[in-house]
């Protein structure tokens, strides 16, 4: 292993784009690795995500004693993977949906994800359309329902980790859903 | 979707309110504002509405799902029930299980790939394979594999119930003692690994746990390497296993050949830690610059790292400062060969610390003769030494690489050359700490017969070289066997190479007092000495020895001769390193000051001397030996101000390339006695004292240059009116030449009539 995921982190906080895009691909391998395990040790049951990317952590970072902004940046890396990761597998969902193939299948599971308030795959395709516009418009919401959703971290972490009080961040969070939703749901 | 600034205060004021209050707010804030106002009625109520959305983190697609439900939680692997996951880790999940059939308590750790992909199922078998080979009670051991209900492969080892090194450490507050015995307990498991050919290549903390008994048991050998020839040109990159950064050896983030030397180095950073409570380049603070500082830098003084916050910080501070500095530098050092070369060799430098011996990272100057330091060229030792290891090391690795270098330019002579350069160039002293591996020779001595078969050229070089090594180390019996072999298996070649075994001979024949011996030894080398420019290289170096035997044995008309012929064959020599041709000039120098020629022994060691100076720290050994005998002789010329100036400068040199050691308990003596001629008693005082103190470490009871010492003290505290110490100083200086095996002429006199002086200013002084 010539590189190392920790000197990544540091050459890519100093605004070196070869390290982020490297250190991304990393994070994004190593996460869906740990999905895999951990769907294996949940026995198919929902993803606890945010023991998926403290793993990820640990595994990648090796935080010793870590700065603060290592691990806000390793996070915010790790949750922008998380999406990307979850976003592929419902634009197969779809796309697999779309070619006929198990489409009754398919509808019995989106029936069941909406019973149980998960989004299907296409509401989650709609919802990683509205982030990208977030992602201009407010970035700073963006980054937090990456955190949250994506990547399952508690508000309290995430205050912790950003060093914002619980309380903006609970205002922000309700603001992002109701604006999230709305634009998921117009009417 | 960008809504007004206006909506979003307005949002964030109403969530601050009761439910209750919040019509009343939105009517009062919006006024006749419709559109904000239905813009936030609608916000408000989407709010309360979403009670699970986002809120359960989004499950991957229906095919992980599928692919989940199919791979059960394993419930049984074999006998062992799974009782619960003890974590991920490099390769797949370990799992805590008891026996199901309830034949006997006990608890296992299971472990399991997490894909069996061909890659993975390899190393998980090569890991249970060294596992097996390993039985030892600072390894967790294998206790039982097979296959589980779907066929992938298991296997069971020692569960540790513990936690990492530095987490215990810490909860049992050891101090700096415990923490040392704690790690020669871990290199014992190390050491096992090593003398099986093993290297972990991930020792860490996390790695290293210590059972509530105060146990530490190794685990995790799964990137570890099997040392064999198979391996040896083999990529030595870790797979996708990440490096953990700050335990990993420099030769490994740079994905070189990995040795038994890169687990010392994990050992030393996890020992550092330990000890300072931070890791090395801790001081490098945070970021690029501790990436460069690892990769680029060696650690600061450990002692000067002790984390503040440490309740015995001071104490940490003050035990560390001088041996264990110095033996973790020497764990801890950039380039491997500077480093213990394994864990056994860390191991006999801590207990030697732990039983309060001097430590061999120390250096150990036992070059000198009597009264004076003889000058010689190349007494390779330390760095020699480490790179004979290195080539035949008992450690199976790095000759497993030269015999693949060989193979590779296939010619003998090419890997011969190489070891002969690596060990003739080598000086001990330019790295100022000489690594000494003693029972690293030995085994390599064991391991020549196996490794050297049919090549008798390379074995006579190298049983030289550790004959050499043997004879530094005072093992004499040892050295005049390997270089006898080594003779017998050059003679019939002769040349170069036979009169640099004749040259050792001579040395260790010197080094045992047998002069004359050694005389013949080098005539015979100089007449084996080839008339090109390599040999008169060589005889160049001999003359040159020869020159200080005979100044040693007081011979100063023939050492002058052999000096002065040396020099002018030099001067037709191309590149003759500065230094040699100082070195040259100073043993010149010695044999005139012999000779009484005075003036000019003065002219040539300040030449000498000059040559030195330009050639900065690597010379600065050699400054050390030459101040020191121009002391001598400007005492000799009744300079006295001028020898206590030149000896300071030694004795500074002295401690800062060799630390403790003969040189500078003899070298603070002297001085001692030049303070005294000069009046200054205070300080000669207090030189005596530290000399005297020394020569209980560097000096035996019954050598006679302690009771020089003891005489020095005597004259020192006549000098000060101390009758009482004299007469007790004098009485032992006389008891030790009584003892000693050698004597030079007048030592006992010159005591006796400093005991009698001393005798009688006691009785004057009572008799008031």
């Amino acid at each position: 292993m010539s590189e190392s995921v920790t000197e990544l982190i540091y050459a890519a906080n100093d605004g070196n784009a070869e390290a982020l895009r490297r250190l991304f691909a990393h994070v994004y391998t190593e996460l869906k690795r740990l999905a895999h395990i951990q769907l294996a040790r949940a026995g198919g049951q929902t993803l606890n995500t945010t023991g998926l990317v403290h793993e990820a952590y640990l595994k990648l970072a090796q935080p010793g004693e870590r700065g603060l902004s290592d691990r806000e940046h390793f996070f915010s890396l790790a949750a922008r993977a998380m999406r990307q990761i979850v976003i592929d597998r419902a634009r197969a969902q779809v796309a697999d949906k779309r070619g006929g193939a198990r489409r009754e299948l398919v509808d019995i599971d989106a029936a069941f994800d909406v019973a149980s308030g998960e989004l299907g795959p296409e509401a989650l395709l709609r919802l990683n359309e509205a982030l990208d516009r977030f992602d201009r418009e407010e970035p700073r919401l963006a980054r937090l329902v990456e955190l949250r959703y994506f990547a399952g971290l508690g508000l309290d972490q995430i205050a912790n980790l950003q060093q914002v009080s619980e309380r903006t961040l609970n205002r922000d969070w309700r603001r992002a859903k109701v604006q999230l939703y709305l634009t998921l749901n117009p009417e | 979707m960008a809504e007004p600034q206006r909506l979003h205060d307005l949002f964030d004021a109403a969530l601050d309110l009761p439910a209750t209050e919040r019509g009343a707010f939105v009517a009062r804030a919006c006024g006749d504002d419709a559109a904000l106002r239905a813009a936030l009625e609608r916000w408000l109520a989407a709010d309360s509405s979403l009670d699970t959305f986002l809120e359960i983190p989004p499950g991957l697609i229906a095919q992980a799902h599928a692919q989940a439900a199919a791979e059960e939680v394993p419930r049984r692997f074999g006998p062992w029930r799974v009782l619960r996951s003890l974590g991920v880790g490099g390769m797949g999940e370990v799992w805590l299980a008891e026996r199901a059939d309830g034949e006997y308590e006990q608890c296992v750790a299971i472990k399991q790939v997490a894909y069996p992909t061909p890659g993975l199922l390899q190393r998980f078998r090569q890991e249970r394979q060294i596992l097996a080979r390993l039985e030892h009670p600072n390894i967790a051991h294998l206790i039982d594999g097979g296959v589980d209900a779907r066929g992938t492969p298991y296997f069971a080892m020692e569960y540790v119930d513990g936690m990492p090194v530095t987490a215990f450490a810490r909860n049992r507050a050891l101090d700096v003692r415990a923490c040392v015995a704690l790690m020669l307990q871990i290199c014992e498991g190390v050491r096992y690994a090593h003398q099986n050919l093993i290297v972990h290549r991930d020792l860490k903390p996390s790695n290293i746990l210590v059972g509530t008994d105060g146990t530490p048991k190794l685990l995790d050998f799964g990137i570890a390497k099997i040392l064999e020839a198979s391996d040896a040109s083999a990529p030595t990159g870790t797979g996708q296993r990440l490096l953990t950064l700050d335990y990993a050896a420099p030769e490994q983030q740079r994905g070189e050949a990995v040795t038994t030397a890169t687990d010392v180095y994990a050992l030393g950073v996890v020992l550092h830690e330990l000890l300072t409570g931070v890791r090395p380049f801790a001081h490098a603070g945070e970021g690029a610059a501790r990436i460069h500082a690892l990769l680029r830098e060696e650690p600061a003084l450990p002692s000067a790292t002790v984390d503040a916050s440490l309740a015995d910080a001071a104490a940490r501070r003050r035990a560390l400062r001088g041996d264990l500095d110095r033996v973790l530098l020497a764990a801890l050092a950039r380039d491997p060969q500077q480093r213990y070369a394994s864990a056994e060799a860390f191991a006999a430098d801590l207990h030697n610390f732990a039983e309060g011996r001097p430590v061999a990272a120390l250096g150990q100057g036992k070059f000198y003769t009597l009264r004076k330091f003889v000058v010689r060229n190349r007494i390779a030792v330390g760095a020699a030494t480490v790179a004979m290891l290195a080539l035949i090391g008992g450690f199976g690795v790095a000759i497993v690489q030269a015999r693949h270098a060989r193979a590779a330019a296939e010619r003998a002579e090419r890997g011969n050359e190489f070891l002969v350069n690596l060990i003739g160039n080598a000086n001990p002293y330019y790295g100022g700490k000489p690594p000494l591996l003693v029972d690293a020779i030995d085994r390599a001595v064991a391991e020549i017969p196996l490794r050297l078969a049919g090549q008798p050229l390379l074995e006579a070089d190298i049983r030289r070289a550790i004959g050499q090594a043997y004879a530094v180390l005072n093992r004499n019996g040892d050295a005049r066997a390997q270089l006898d072999l080594a003779a017998a298996l050059r003679m019939h070649a002769g040349g170069n190479e036979y009169a640099q075994i004749l040259q050792s001979q001579a040395y260790l024949e010197w080094q045992l007092g047998r002069y004359d011996e050694a005389g013949a030894l080098y005539r015979q080398a100089l007449a084996h000495c080839t008339d090109d420019a390599r040999g008169r290289r060589q005889r160049a170096d001999l003359l040159n020895d020869e020159a200080a035997l005979f100044a040693d044995t007081g011979r100063y008309a023939e050492a002058l001769a052999s000096a002065g012929q040396s020099l002018r064959l030099r001067e037709n020599l191309p590149d003759v390193s500065p230094r040699e041709h100082a070195v040259n000039l100073s043993n010149l120098a010695n044999a005139q000051d012999g000779l009484g020629r005075f003036d000019e022994a003065l002219a040539t060691y300040q030449n000498a001397l000059g040559e030195l100076e330009t050639l900065g720290a690597p010379a600065e050994f050699d400054v050390a030996i030459l101040l020191n005998n121009l002391a001598y002789l400007q005492d000799e010329m009744g300079h006295t101000s001028a020898a206590v100036k030149s000896q300071e400068r030694a004795i500074a040199l002295n401690r800062k390339i060799l630390g403790v050691d003969q040189g500078l308990t003899i070298k603070l003596g002297n001085l001692a006695l030049w303070y005294s001629k000069l009046g200054r008693h205070d300080e000669a005082a207090a030189a005596i004292d530290e000399s005297l103190h020394l020569a209980a470490q560097t000096l035996s009871a019954d050598d006679q240059k302690l009771g020089n010492l003891h005489a020095v003290a005597a004259r020192i505290a006549l000098a000060q009116g101390d009758a009482a110490a004299a007469i007790v100083q004098a009485k032992e200086a006389l008891a030790i030449y009584a003892a000693a095996k050698t004597l030079e002429p007048g030592r006992r006199e010159k005591a006796q009539a400093t005991l009698d002086a001393a005798t009688s200013l006691a009785a004057r002084v009572t008799g008031k």
